[in-house]
């Protein structure tokens, strides 16, 4: 089960398991955002390769307009995978609250 | 316990069924299930993707011993393709130069303790092992 929206003006909120299966969809929604600059994982429990392959892309068309996209409530789990990837590296990143 | 997969991505919250449900009849820490779900998704859609001639479904094979579980991810009567030779992801190069993909075996490598090849009988066989302690 995945789930993407805008909750507000440029800020995107994702749940569920953002996985090969679903990342064609999680990008057709992130293209058509108007100015996204937040994507919100309070409600996401899982990501896969392909998932960060769709946040990069996203970035990557950000970038060339001078803006970019900052990634809050990281779960620990995905926060540890955000490291070894190198993503800490490349948004802006806030970690879930204890 | 075994079970076979369609090769097809739509197939993946099955095999998230598999791996929780084998989670749950051994009573094994939960805290593991994120990062075996990851490294199974891996190796199953680079085996779907990569294994284009392959005509059958895909085994997962799971078993948990002395503290160790293991993966065996078999893919029958393909050509031989090796996803424990990729190299390393340079994770320091810029946004503009990094590629788009790649990082899925440069995870894995992470996420478990040891990570194998064979190539028998024309079948793929990936085995991953995590120690559960």
């Amino acid at each position: 089960m995945f789930n993407i929206k805008e909750e507000e003006k440029g800020v995107v909120l994702m749940s569920g398991r953002l996985d090969a299966a679903q990342a064609e969809r999680a990008q057709a929604f992130m293209d058509q955002v108007k100015d996204p600059h937040t994507v919100d994982f309070a409600e996401l429990d899982y990501i896969s390769s392909a998932g960060l392959a769709v946040l990069l892309r996203t970035q990557k068309q950000l970038m060339t307009q001078g803006s970019g996209l900052r990634i809050v409530n990281i779960s620990p789990q995905i926060m540890d995978i955000f490291r070894y990837s190198g993503f800490d590296q490349i948004f802006q990143v806030s970690p879930a609250e204890a | 316990m075994l079970k076979k997969f369609p090769r097809e991505f739509s197939a993946l919250s099955e095999i998230f069924d598999f791996t929780e449900e084998f989670f749950a009849c051994r009573g094994l820490d939960r805290t593991h299930l994120q990062r075996i779900n990851f490294a199974i998704e891996e190796l199953f859609t680079n085996m779907v993707k990569y294994n284009k001639q392959g005509q059958h479904p895909i085994r997962i094979a799971l078993d948990a011993k002395d503290g160790t579980l293991e993966v065996r991810i078999s893919d029958v009567d393909v050509e031989p393709f090796d996803p424990t030779a990729s190299p390393e992801v340079d994770i320091g190069q810029s946004v503009e130069d990094r590629p788009i993909g790649k990082l899925g075996l440069h995870l894995i490598r992470r996420m478990v303790d040891g990570i194998e090849y064979q190539y028998e009988n024309r079948t793929s066989t990936v085995i991953l092992t995590k120690k559960l302690e």
